[in-house]
This record gives structure tokens, C-alpha cells and sequence, in this order.
């Protein structure tokens, strides 16, 4: 009788270990908490240097991650996250911090910088020294958060840094276009009541530039429009006959604004609305979702190479570069 | 009392003995001949940066055999695995046998590929290159000695080719291995299918095939499957019942002529405009004398051999032109 029980036992243990096998743990996935346990070091970087933002009354539910750029206590956000929001808050650390003021918007990059009011002296993240960003190498962002302490999500570098054009555009110049020359966008049409109309431009009109960029095709145009709102202002500037013209054109919003979503967004989980038209960007593989992106961007040395500014797609997450960034707050930081 | 105490001891020794040979059988697996595989996770930043260095040295080697297929309106990926152009690619991307297909290269060179055999239940494909040249390819893992929690990386042209980004990387772990699907949380999207996974030695271990809900469950074909049935792929057949791709059906096979029975045979009187006949050199008048290598005499039997074949196949005709024979071959078009 016990001989069989010690069979059947030592069957059951082995059946287990079995069956505990078929599956990597869950903790020890690239994701997982042991994994995440090696990155110690970057997150104490997050700990102090990152930031997470809420946009409800009781400061419960993050909406965004930002980044920590100065020592009193301006951080930079994703601005589409957080635009026309009644209430802001901000935690750094442990401590939540409710004087918090919406400072400057940067739409091209989709940036917002913010200004906590305290006596505090914040730990500014440190920017890499170097543009380089190498395929391949580990880049650790803000994962979950705990109400004290900051997590880590890691990844990859996945994909060349480079542009990510507008899929589409929320606002309209008012005209329809021929690109069909190589090279070069020629009005066609210029609708009655639209910004185009009012400012000016005509049908023949060769564009040459909005915005400041410089227009070879319809792609150009779309991101140069990118981040604007209905009602802001961009200038155009044309080839009418021989003569350069400029033009200031008030921009409205576009008709039919639903982005089309493709099969490839429905298999990606949390994307962010705004996820293209951007100047600049890192690619890397690390499962952010739209409310973990905001946060810094580091490699294994804990300098921050980039902040995250959009869950793109179920295998991208992309980062505005350091070296952009750099420039962009010396911009959006008011001058005393 | 004794006899029974003296029992357990021997069976716990041996339960524990066994716990034992397992735990170091896990730890001690010279897998890919890397420490990497050899640690259950990291834990110090030299073993991260042991895993980062062996990604971006190996990625950097097969980067260039990872190729972007262009199939109709969509993309999948594959994989060069021989200087010639033999790839490696899922059954669903290829989705027939002798396809013309064009595979892109990283530098944007567009080349003529065709589709070789497939496993339609498990998702493996094989196709060719058929433009002469030497191709940058990779080596294949052949000892099926990849286990649970090994670390590996994944190329692929994620969303169709963009020349600007590169084949688009991703490192993961393996979670799951069935015998015909392996699973990691190395994710994959549209795009990615047919593309490689490999070891981190750089050597192929398993092709992309699909996802599951979940960012982290992603499957892939593994080498095995791919090996097992390596002469059948060659040879361009079409294997398995399966949801991957399906079997071509017989009598959809279309010819494009119009033709009638005459006094010197069956003969061609019109031709569709860019038909399947047109393209292959048929002209008015051709009198059809065989059909692979079958005579025929009369339409009714031309008919008949054509309701045995599907779209896509190649057929081969024997006509008679004015005083000479002519040899003609034609792939069927849909009808």
C-alpha cells in the first residue's frame, strides 16, 4: 500500500515538473520581473528623473509620462495627452505636485512643457552627449507605475533613426492639388470660405514652402501641417508666374478626420492617436502603450538618448532624439 | 517500520536526485555556445551588455539576406539561405507552388523570384531567386538544440518595405515549442511573415507565421520543419491540408483561344487579348497537335485534360505553323 503511494508520488512530482517546463515563466520573459530586476540602475534614473502625469481631480490615473529637464522643475510631455484637460498634476519620486502649469506647446514635435510650482530642487535627466543610436542596443523607458516607484518597460533599438511623414492631416489649407510634375505642388482649386481663399492664394500657384519647409510633393505639405490646429496660423510661400509671393493662412479643420485604421493597428493594442508626422525619430521594439509613452528614453550607461513620443504599432515605439530635444527646450523654456 | 523508513529515503534521494539533474540539465545547456543562453535572466550589467553585444554583431550579419517579398497588393519577408537565391519563407506569403513573386533587397533591387514548395498546415515555404547572382544569406541552425528561455532576435520588414528604416529588429526570448510552432515574445506584425528568427549566433531557427492576441505571442515555424521536409519543398510540392494556403482547383485553369474542330485538326481561330495563349506565342491558324505530351484530335479532348488544371500551371503545347512544328509553353491564367 505505501510502496504505491511513494509511485504515485514520485509520478505527480515528476508529471510537474513536466508540466512547469512546456512554458517560459512569465518573469523571466524580456519583460518580466526578474529580467526587469537587472535594469536597477536606469530606473533609479526614472525614480528621480521622470515624471507621471494625471489629468484627473484625484491625481489617480496617469495619463502620460514626462521627463524631468530642469532643476526647478520644468518637464516636458506629450502634448496631445494632455491638451484641454481641467485638471493637471504632476508626480515625481514619491511626491505628487498639484501647482502645475500648462507653459508652451510645440505642435510640429507634439510637445508640451509644463512648470511645477515648489521650492523643490529636481534631478534633471542627463542627455546623451552623442547622436549616435546603434541597432541593437538596450533602451530602458518608464514601464507600470506604483504610487512611489517608478518601473521599467526594455526593448531595443529597432530601425534607422529617421522621418515619419503625416498619414493624413487634421487641418486643411483649403486647395486641391497637383503633384504629378516631379517635384512640384501646383494649386488647382482653391475652395470658397477657406483659409487659402482668404489669404490670398490662387489656382496656378506653384507652392514652394509651408511652414517654413520646403514643398517637392503633398507628403511635404501634409507634414508641415502636422500638430497644427484649426484657427492657427502657417505661412506659404508661392511661385506666382516669375514673382515669389508669402502668404499667412489660417488653417481649419479637415472634414473627414477619422484615420483609417488598418489590420495592422487592430493586432497592436494601445496606440497613440497622434503616431506620425514627425521630423525626427528613434525606433526601438520596447511594449509601450499611448499612456506610457511622455517618459525618457535611456541606454544601459543612463544617459537619456530621446523621449518617448508615440506607441506607434504593436512592434514600434518611437522617441524624439536627444539632439532635438535639446534644442527644443532652450526654445520652449521661457528666458528670464 | 525499518523496512518502510529505509523505502522513503531511497525514493526522496531519487526524487531529489532527479529534481536535481533537471535543474542542471536547464543550466548548463551549451545551446548556442553562448554564457547568455546558459544564465536563467540577467543579472549584472556585463550580462546585458553580453546580450547586446552578441545582437548587434550578429544582426549586422544577416541583416542584408533579409528580404522584403512584394506579393500583389501586400508584403511578406523571407530569408536568403544559399549564395544563389534559395529562400526561406511561410506558406501563406507564397500561398501557391511556381508563383511569380518579387523579392526586394535592402538597397531597393527589385528581383524575379518564384515560389517553390509548401506545407499548407504548418505554414513552411521555400522559393528562388531566378536571376543569377551571388546573394548575402545566412546559415541555417541544423541541430534543433534551441530550448525554452533562449534569447533570439527577429528581422523583418514590418508594414511592407520602407528603404529609409531597414528591416526592423526585435529581441525576445522562447516561450513555447510545439514541434511545428515555436513561441516568443519577439514581436511580429504584417509584414514580418516569412521573415527569420535567429539564435544569437545569427544562425536561422525558425521563420514567422502569425500572432496571437497579446503583444508577446508571436509564432514562428521552426527549422525542423523546414529540414524534415527539405526535398519535398525543393521540389516544388504542395503538402498538407491547412489553412495556410490553398490547393490550386482543378478546371480553373483558363487558356484565352477560341478554336473549332477542322478538317486538318483543331484549330486556333481567335485569341483573348493578353491571355494566357497570347502571352505564350499562340497565333491564329496554330494547329494544336499535342498537350503535354498528350496528341489531341479533336477539342473535346483539350477540354477535357484542361478540367484537371488549376491557375497557375504550366502546360506545354505542340502546334503545327504553316510547314513547321512549334513548341509552346503556357501558364494558365484565371478564369
Amino acid at each position: 500500500m505505501n510502496y504505491l503511494l511513494f509511485i504515485s508520488i514520485l509520478s505527480f512530482g515528476c508529471s510537474i515538473c513536466v508540466f512547469a517546463q512546456t512554458r517560459l515563466p512569465s518573469d523571466e520573459m524580456v519583460n518580466g520581473k526578474l529580467v526587469s530586476a537587472a535594469f536597477e540602475p536606469q530606473r533609479e534614473i526614472l525614480q528621480q528623473s521622470s515624471a507621471v502625469i494625471y489629468t484627473d481631480e484625484k491625481s489617480r490615473i496617469k495619463s502620460v509620462y514626462g521627463v524631468v529637464v530642469s532643476d526647478d522643475g520644468y518637464i516636458l510631455t506629450k502634448a496631445s495627452e494632455i491638451e484641454g484637460k481641467e485638471f493637471l498634476s504632476v508626480r515625481v519620486g514619491r511626491d505628487l505636485f498639484e501647482g502645475v502649469e500648462l507653459v508652451e506647446v510645440n505642435g510640429r514635435w507634439d510637445l508640451a512643457l509644463l512648470k511645477v510650482n515648489s521650492d523643490i530642487t529636481f534631478e534633471p535627466i542627463v542627455f546623451s552627449e552623442s547622436d549616435e543610436v546603434v541597432r541593437g542596443h538596450w533602451v530602458i523607458s518608464n514601464g507600470s507605475t506604483l504610487r512611489s516607484k517608478r518601473r521599467v518597460r526594455v526593448g531595443v533599438i529597432s530601425a534607422h533613426t529617421r522621418i515619419i511623414h503625416s498619414a493624413g492631416s487634421d487641418v486643411v489649407l483649403g486647395v486641391s492639388l497637383d503633384d504629378k510634375t516631379v517635384d512640384e505642388v501646383k494649386i488647382v482649386k482653391v475652395f470658397e470660405d477657406s483659409g487659402a481663399q482668404k489669404a490670398g492664394l490662387s489656382a496656378g500657384d506653384i507652392i514652394r514652402e509651408v511652414g517654413g519647409a520646403s514643398i517637392a510633393n503633398t507628403t511635404d505639405i501634409f507634414d508641415s501641417l502636422a500638430g497644427k490646429k484649426d484657427g492657427e496660423s502657417i505661412e506659404v510661400v508661392v511661385l506666382r508666374g516669375d514673382d515669389e509671393k508669402t502668404f499667412v493662412v489660417e488653417v481649419k479643420s479637415a472634414e473627414n478626420k477619422e484615420k483609417m485604421v488598418t489590420r495592422n493597428d487592430q493586432m497592436s493594442g494601445e496606440i497613440s492617436n497622434r503616431r506620425d508626422g514627425f521630423p525626427r525619430v528613434i525606433d526601438h521594439d520596447t511594449p509601450l502603450s499611448n499612456v506610457s509613452v511622455g517618459g525618457p528614453l535611456l541606454t544601459l550607461d543612463g544617459m537619456c538618448i530621446g523621449m518617448n513620443i508615440a506607441r506607434a504599432s504593436r512592434v514600434a515605439t518611437f522617441a524624439i532624439p536627444a539632439l532635438e530635444l535639446r534644442a527644443l527646450i532652450e526654445e520652449m523654456i521661457p528666458k528670464k | 517500520m525499518m523496512e518502510i523508513r529505509s523505502f522513503f529515503n531511497r525514493y526522496t534521494r531519487s526524487l531529489a536526485w532527479l529534481w536535481a539533474c533537471f535543474v542542471f540539465s536547464q543550466g548548463s545547456s551549451d545551446a548556442n555556445g553562448l554564457d547568455i543562453n546558459e544564465q536563467k535572466v540577467p543579472r549584472t550589467q556585463e550580462d546585458l551588455i553580453a546580450i547586446q553585444d552578441a545582437l548587434v554583431k550578429n544582426s549586422a550579419m544577416v541583416r542584408e539576406a533579409t528580404v522584403s517579398i512584394s506579393i500583389g497588393d501586400g508584403f511578406g519577408s523571407g530569408v536568403i539561405v544559399s549564395p544563389d537565391g534559395l529562400i526561406l519563407t511561410a506558406a501563406h506569403v507564397t500561398a501557391a507552388v511556381g508563383k511569380d513573386l518579387t523579392v526586394i533587397l535592402n538597397d531597393g533591387t527589385k528581383l524575379k523570384a518564384l515560389s517553390m514548395g509548401l506545407m499548407a498546415d504548418t505554414d513552411a515555404a521555400m522559393m528562388r531567386i531566378v536571376e543569377e547572382g551571388s546573394y548575402p544569406h545566412v546559415s541555417i541552425n541544423r541541430k534543433d538544440d534551441y530550448e525554452l528561455g533562449d534569447w533570439v532576435f527577429c528581422l523583418g520588414h514590418s508594414g511592407g518595405f520602407d528603404q529609409v528604416r531597414g528591416p526592423v529588429l526585435r529581441l525576445g526570448r522562447i516561450l513555447k515549442d510545439t514541434d511545428t510552432t515555436l513561441y516568443t515574445d519577439c514581436k511580429v506584425i504584417g509584414g514580418d511573415s516569412g521573415g527569420p528568427l535567429f539564435d544569437m549566433n545569427g544562425h536561422l531557427i525558425a521563420i514567422h507565421s502569425r500572432v496571437n492576441q497579446g503583444v508577446v505571442s508571436n509564432l514562428h515555424v521552426p527549422m525542423r520543419e523546414y529540414i524534415a521536409n527539405w526535398e519535398a519543398l525543393e521540389d516544388s510540392k504542395f503538402l498538407g491540408e491547412g489553412a495556410f494556403a490553398q490547393r490550386p482547383v482543378k478546371g480553373s485553369g483558363f487558356l484565352g483561344i477560341g478554336s473549332s474542330d477542322s478538317d486538318d485538326g483543331l484549330r486556333v481561330d481567335k485569341l483573348l487579348k493578353d491571355g494566357a495563349a497570347e502571352k505564350a506565342g499562340f497565333m491564329v491558324g496554330d494547329l494544336i497537335r499535342k498537350m503535354n505530351d498528350e496528341p489531341i484530335a479533336l477539342k473535346e479532348e483539350m477540354v477535357k485534360a484542361l478540367e484537371e488544371l488549376a491557375t497557375g500551371d504550366m502546360v506545354s503545347f505542340l502546334v503545327i505553323r504553316g510547314d513547321e512544328e512549334v513548341s509552346l509553353q503556357v501558364k494558365l491564367a484565371e478564369k
